[in-house]
């Protein structure tokens, strides 16, 4: 069966920020040094999520895409709670220091986690039917 | 219900439902107030959540999902391991099919060279009735014994006349249904151990001629290696086939008892390269396996084709089939004297089925059974004057001595078994011959299952078993009073009468000699 091409768009978009992103957690991005310490993670969560993010976005550009997919959403379901319920839409810029209403690399990175969680869930529909033990029901 | 601990399994289902939504909860509360760690389980359980939702209330497919939710799940698992637990656990020792877990494991033994007596008395249920080999009060002695000898092709004088020396060869199963590591086990085995092996319509026998020995060629409706573009003889493949050293017989297949009278397909997905070139079929479309010869079409166009492979040949030609219809039969044999072709052997397959896929229909009500088929064709080969003519193997569940003996004494001159070497190799009976999927690397193409058969051990198992059958039948053949096994008839038998079958019934029942 031949896949339409947006579904391999959207692996690769989502993939590659995922590795972008893990890239952060590994290099002890103060962004991300700092995101983690609010929540009280700093740094074994940081790592912790740093290999999560790894596998998803090497996943997404493997044959085991669906289930890469659903790693994706799960962690990026986890990001959102943590802005939602601890850091606030300002932790999003990265620096607590700039003022919410500097347009600058926060709304970038909101942008950046709604593609995933967009591109995620496309991907993790269009090929619900390859996920393991589920797969066959959905 | 009033009993205090019955479990109601509807109740719990909903509990379930509404448990994994309030566990989600409780998580994403613990998550905000005692560790952000929490919200790993509240993310796992609000995808199961969703997917709960999903199997409910969306999809329509599942029944069971849809009313009962996750917990349902349940019932789909342990489903999927049941033919694990039975054959482990709960199946009685003798109640397993097709092979119990007693006739397997005496095979087992054989093969390993371990001692299979048994003590305490028989497992098997002596007020059904099964046919019994009758003993004498004379047994011969072991000294006397004959050695076997079956001469096929002798009626008609050819050079190339072939000796059976051994009761027992391997029957039909083709590189297709078994993996290289099983045909190159069962070939190197059936070399050491001196018996013919069948090489199955599975076209070009490479992986059998690579470890040399005496093959018989199985010619299949589709004609695998020597088939023409449409599916007809080809004969200068056959005469080329033919005059390798290791190919002694020639056996037309007109029908199997996996499936008599039903053709079948090879769907281009399974045409490798491989495949390809050794079936001779083209790749990147199916290939059909007609239910019938082309060339056949009736006693007359059938009787031809035989003689024409003979003569193509010029190796002993015989004939297999499963019995349906004796009157086609009897038209069949007086066509065959008529044209003055008779076949050199005609193998009656009994109507079990063996690793062949067939719709189960044909697996399970076509088709007469080995033990009706073979004293029918027996007597009506005497009638028409043929029985000298040619020989009779027999195939179909015949693993152990003892079926073997009974066979033998019903008509056949030589036993054929698939499933006894099979079982020989390992086999575990998990019965999945037509998934690829064998987990003793027996019915598989997949190199990492086939790895673990190791083709030299298991050859020494064939050998083994073959040792142990000859042993048995030697013994045997003693407690007939017979010193030849070609002295065997139906007085060594006993035919149950109260046997609900017509045709067993109206079969001599041990007084009349007939021989």
């Amino acid at each position: 069966m031949r896949r339409p091409v947006l579904t391999y768009t959207a692996q690769a978009v989502a993939g590659l920020i995922m590795l972008y992103a893990a890239l952060l957690k590994f290099q002890g991005a103060p962004m991300s040094v700092e995101a983690f310490s609010a929540l009280g993670m700093e740094p074994t969560g940081r790592y912790l999520i740093g290999c999560l993010e790894l596998l998803a976005g090497l996943m997404l550009l493997s044959p085991f895409a669906a289930l890469g997919a659903m790693l994706t959403a799960g962690v990026m379901c986890g990001a959102v709670i943590a802005h939602a319920t601890r850091l606030g839409i300002s932790m999003a810029s990265g620096d607590g220091s700039v003022p919410q209403s500097t347009l600058g690399p926060g709304i970038f990175a909101l942008a950046a986690l709604g593609l995933v969680i967009v591109c995620a869930l496309y991907v993790l529909i269009s090929r619900r039917k390859e996920l393991p033990f589920i797969g066959d029901t959905l | 219900m009033s009993t205090a601990l019955a479990i109601d399994l509807e109740k719990m289902a909903r509990a379930a439902n509404v448990g994994i939504v309030v566990l989600c909860g409780l998580m994403a509360l613990a998550g905000h107030y005692v560790s952000f760690y929490f919200h790993f389980l509240t993310v796992t359980l609000i995808f199961v959540v969703l997917l709960n939702y999903y199997w409910r209330h969306v999809q329509t497919r599942h029944a069971l999902l849809a009313n009962f939710g996750w917990i349902a799940q349940f019932r789909y698992i342990v489903e999927s391991v049941g033919p694990e637990l039975r054959q482990y656990l709960f199946a009685s020792d003798t109640e397993e099919r097709p092979f119990s877990r007693v006739e397997r494991a005496e095979v087992y033994r054989k093969a390993k060279g371990i001692d299979a007596s048994e003590a305490f008395g028989s497992l098997l249920d002596f007020s059904r009735s099964d046919i019994k080999v009758r003993h004498s009060f004379y047994p011969a002695d072991q000294a006397d014994m004959k050695p076997f000898e079956v001469v096929v092709g002798a009626a008609r004088g050819l050079a190339s006349a072939y000796t059976i020396r051994r009761p027992v060869m391997i029957s039909a199963m083709s590189y297709g249904s078994l993996g290289e590591h099983a045909v190159r086990a069962l070939a190197r085995g059936a070399k050491r151990a001196g018996i013919v092996m069948n090489t199955g319509e599975g076209g070009f026998p490479k992986y059998h001629l690579m470890e040399g020995g005496d093959f018989i060629f199985q010619l299949g409706t589709a004609k695998f290696g020597v088939r023409d573009e449409e599916g007809r003889l080809d004969e200068t493949k056959l005469a080329e086939l033919a005059a390798l050293e290791p190919i002694k017989m020639i056996e037309i297949k007109f029908s199997q008892g996996a499936k008599p009278g039903k053709g079948g397909l090879l769907p281009k997905e399974k045409i490798t390269p491989k495949i390809a070139e050794l079936r001779t079929v083209p790749m990147g479309q199916d290939v059909v396996s007609p239910a019938h010869h082309l060339e056949c079409k009736d006693a007359a166009s059938t009787v031809a084709f035989i003689g024409r492979i003979q003569r193509v040949s010029g190796l002993p030609t015989g004939i297999k089939f499963c019995l349906g219809r004796t009157d086609e039969l009897r038209a069949l044999l007086r066509e065959m004297k008529q044209q003055d072709t008779v076949p050199d052997f005609i193998t009656v397959d009994g109507a079990e089925g063996g690793t062949g896929a067939a719709p189960k229909s044909f697996m399970d009500y076509v088709g007469l059974p080995l033990f009706e088929a073979l004293p029918l064709v027996d007597d009506m080969l005497r009638e028409e004057g043929l029985r000298e003519r040619l020989v009779i193997f027999a195939a179909g569940k015949l693993i152990s001595p003892g079926k073997q003996m009974q066979a033998l004494s019903l008509g056949a001159d030589v036993v054929y078994t698939a499933r006894g070497f099979m079982l020989a190799l390992g086999c575990i009976q998990a019965l999945e011959c037509n998934r690829n999927t064998c987990p003793v690397g027996i019915a598989t193409h997949h190199p990492h299952l086939q790895k673990g058969l190791d083709i030299e051990e298991k050859a020494g198992r064939v050998v083994n078993y073959v040792e142990a059958l000859c042993q048995g039948h030697r013994e045997l053949l003693s407690a007939t009073g017979r010193t030849a096994t070609r002295d065997l008839n139906r007085q060594n038998v006993y035919l149950p009468v109260l046997s609900g079958t017509a045709a067993l019934a109206a079969l001599p029942n041990g007084e009349e000699a007939v021989a």
